[in-house]
């Protein structure tokens, strides 16, 4: 409610759909930002602040690129990983491929993670890991190592403990916080017009005024609402 | 057959499922109809045979319709509130599309009895929508809007101290429209996954279908109401119109949307009804089997439905032809009953061979209409099927399983995503996005909307661009290295691992191709998935259809009575 303290309730399907709108405003391929629109919100249930890092960092992301990470070195369990400048969130879907691949060949894994943007969001992959049935360690954003084990727990449907905080809790965020994200989010759906109207519902209004469709959809339409140049929400 | 019949056990005779190649195209998926397992149908098979209580605390709404209606619902256990904010029509910027701004009522469904708080700050919320923030414990906000013709008929009538003109009723059969059925975080409502199985709307989309059910029974509350206030000698509606009355439904281009982006629901939905049609299929029945009079019955019962539908589809078979598919399939039911010969074989499995004798000489929408009606057969199985329902959003992948692994599954079980012609002219005719009003899911051509946000899945031309990349890849190598070097197929590749091995997820179809019909997986959700009734179509892209057509009244559900409701009868002038 926002009469207390203005802070509202936010869900994870709005933090998701947020955070998803935003990220497709960048230059990250869809099936990429598909795979990371869950870090802001993880960020955010850990108490790292994601979704004021998401709006901070926008304008950085819009050109975050996550084929720049490469592998400089490896050993037996252990993998350096360049992370070319890339921000944390765009780094981590990766750097937890590779700790599961450790982990199935050495029984764990260790990466030493270099040269990547907001590291203290790396912590974020101890509960992300989780998803991907891993116990992941990061302690010292100074000098980033990721050490990773199997996740060991009998309730397999609920091991994605962030994730049921935030599904069962939700967080409390900032009011004007959470409508600036909203509102940037909102850059992502198509601008209303006359012609982006008719490409849905049951009849359209054509330019010279030709109603296109069956009348009998029982839905009382107000057709001059169709052809409004503006429609408000407000 | 028969021969075959003859020497084999019923377990060896007993069909499998059909394959995903057929009823994951969309021509299938949009003749199937609703079934026990529908949500519609299921949900209020566990309200009557749980006897909930559903009741008006508070019905404050004075004669233009503006007021408030708060409902008691009491399942085992567990009590919540259905509270109703009435408003009298406008017709300016109304529309049955998400885009309207119209509403003559609005609601809130929460857990718990409605207290004051729950009311007021409800009544101060709702109007905001997109910028209200619901109370914790509320599980669904709805909004809907009358017929306006057919509820002040309605109305009328009853003040006259008559019932409704059923004609009048027939043509639409409803007396509100849902316009909106926002949970499951949604404007701060309750997380769905987190309700858990013991909660009484646990199971997939309970909560918005008691919405929806409630709407229902706001609608004839509010006919009945309004006119006792303007007349003493008003009627109540008769019962049998009470039932007869569902809710209306309009649904369009959001639910190909829901579709991709919940694989495991649709396929668990989709395999529990295959399942249970396979097992029904496979009764070995005898002539006299009490279960084919049930069969004829049910099968009387759709027939009397379709020759009464007053409705007209535009893409889908007309009900007068469904009707009379339907009774080809009776006579060889009652001429197998009483000779015991079926096509001259005499077959141990006789659904089997009823259903196999018939799936190429009638229409699909026929063809699905005797396979839902065979679920009634094993209602013990298919409730037990029902409870399952449901699976997690996330979609996972295994990043140290192998390229080769990858190509094997796509081999496998994508060969039709391989072999669709991606690069034709018209294999991306269109768009899939939304619109920044109301965040309506639009489709149009590429051409009309040139920097929309292209928000379609394009599964196949995903998944072709997917195999290129791994056939330029070393077999051997982790898909954690794969995926350092693509990481455009990362989403991808967990959807397929996800889902490896599992029959119903994905339509086969290409979205974005010219001739690609979207109406088709609309009714599949709207009919199958829902269990709506005389879905119209209009412009091959949105569906009006009726919603517990034929519901037992809150009175027969206390009383634990309706079985078979469905396929009402109009009721007598």
């Amino acid at each position: 409610m926002t009469t207390h303290a203005e802070t509202l309730r936010i869900m994870p399907r709005e933090m998701r759909m947020m955070s998803e709108r935003i990220l497709q405003q960048t230059d990250l391929p869809m099936g990429f930002v598909l795979t990371i629109y869950d870090l802001p919100m993880y960020s955010q249930m850990m108490g790292l602040g994601g979704l004021h890092l998401l709006e901070q960092r926008f304008s950085r992301l819009k050109t975050a690129d996550p084929r720049k990470l490469r592998i400089v070195s490896e050993s037996s369990g252990k993998l350096t990983v360049d992370c070319g400048a890339e921000h944390a969130w765009i780094a981590i879907p990766a750097l937890i491929d590779l700790l599961c691949e450790l982990t199935e060949r050495f029984g764990a894994g260790q990466i030493e993670i270099l040269n990547v943007d907001d590291p203290k969001e790396l912590k974020t992959a101890e509960g992300f890991g989780r998803r991907y049935g891993l116990e992941v360690a990061f302690a010292d954003a100074a000098r980033p190592v990721f050490s990773a084990h199997n996740l060991e727990t009998e309730d397999h449907a609920h091991q994605d403990t962030v994730l049921w905080r935030a599904l069962e809790n939700g967080t409390d965020v900032p009011a004007d916080l959470w409508w600036r994200i909203y509102a940037l989010a909102k850059q992502a759906l198509a601008p209303d017009t006359v012609v982006s109207r008719r490409h849905a519902g049951p009849v359209m209004v054509t330019d010279d005024g030709q109603v296109i469709g069956r009348a009998d959809n029982d839905d009382d339409t107000d057709l001059e609402f169709l052809v409004r140049p503006k429609i408000s929400e407000e | 057959m028969a021969m075959v019949a003859n020497n084999a056990t019923a377990e060896q005779l007993k069909p499998a499922p059909r394959p995903t190649e057929k009823v994951m195209l969309p021509a299938t998926l949009a003749a199937m109809q609703p079934t026990r397992l529908s949500g519609a149908r299921a949900f209020m098979n566990k309200m009557i045979g749980e006897r909930w209580d559903i009741g008006v605390d508070r019905f404050d709404i004075d004669e233009t319709g503006t007021g408030t209606a708060v409902y008691h619902i009491r399942a085992p256990g567990q009590e919540f509130s259905f509270i109703a904010f009435s408003r009298p029509p406008s017709s300016k910027m109304r529309t049955g599309r998400i885009i309207g701004r119209a509403w003559d009522m609005m609601g809130a469904l929460n857990e718990g009895p409605a207290t004051e708080t729950h009311i007021e700050a409800a009544r101060a919320e709702l109007p905001k929508l997109y910028r209200g923030r619901s109370s914790k414990n509320t599980l669904v906000w709805c909004r809907s809007n009358r017929s306006m013709r057919v509820f002040d008929h309605t109305v009328e009538s009853l003040m006259r101290g008559e019932q409704p003109d059923v004609a009048e009723i027939a043509g639409s059969c409803y007396l509100m429209r849902n316009t909106g059925l926002d949970g499951n975080g949604t404007f701060g409502t309750r997380s769905f996954p987190s309700l858990g199985p013991d909660h009484a709307l646990g199971g997939a989309l309970e909560a918005q279908l008691l919405n929806a059910y409630l709407m229902r029974e706001f609608s004839c509350d509010l006919v009945e109401h309004l006119a006792r206030l303007k007349s003493d000698n008003a009627a109540p509606l008769n019962p049998a119109i009470r039932r007869f009355v569902g809710v209306g439904n309009g649904s369009a281009l959001g639910l190909i949307f829901f579709i991709h982006r919940h694989p495991r629901l649709i396929n668990s939905w989709l395999k529990a009804r295959e399942f249970a049609i396979a097992e029904a299929r496979g009764l070995e029945l005898q002539k006299d089997d009490p279960r084919i009079d049930r069969l004829l019955l049910l099968l009387d019962k759709a027939i009397a439905f379709r020759r009464q539908d007053r409705m007209t589809y535009e893409t889908f078979a007309s009900s007068a032809d469904i009707a009379r598919d339907l009774d080809r399939v009776v006579g060889t039911l009652r001429s197998w009953r009483e000779t015991g010969a079926m096509e001259g074989a005499s077959p141990r499995l006789p659904l089997d061979c009823l259903a196999t004798l018939f799936e190429d000489r009638i229409l699909p929408e026929s063809f699905e209409t005797l396979l839902s009606l065979l679920i009634e057969l094993i209602p013990e199985t298919a409730d037990q099927l029902a409870t399952g329902i449901g699976g997690k959003d996330e979609l996972t992948l295994q990043a140290s399983r192998t390229v080769g692994e990858l190509q094997t599954l796509i081999n496998a079980e994508y060969r039709w995503a391989l072999d669709l012609d991606m690069d034709g002219p018209e294999a991306r005719t269109y768009i899939w996005y939304k619109s920044e009003t109301a965040e309506e899911p639009r489709r149009g051509p590429r051409s009309e909307v040139p920097d929309a946000l292209d928000l379609g899945l394009d599964l196949p031309g995903g998944i072709q661009k997917l195999k290129a990349d791994l056939d330029g890849f070393d077999e051997t190598a982790f898909l954690s290295r794969f995926l350092l070097k693509h990481p455009e197929h990362r989403y991808l590749v967990g959807r397929l691992q996800s889902l490896a091995g599992e029959p119903y997820h994905s339509p086969i179809a290409n979205i974005n191709a010219a001739d690609f019909v979207p109406i088709e997986l609309v009714r599949l959700m709207n009919v199958t998935v829902h269990g709506i009734d005389k879905t119209r179509d209009f412009l091959n892209r949105n569906l009006r259809g009726v919603l517990f057509h034929g519901a037992p009244t809150t009175d027969d559900i206390r009383a634990g009575k309706g079985e078979f409701w469905y396929y009402p009868e109009e009721p007598a002038p």
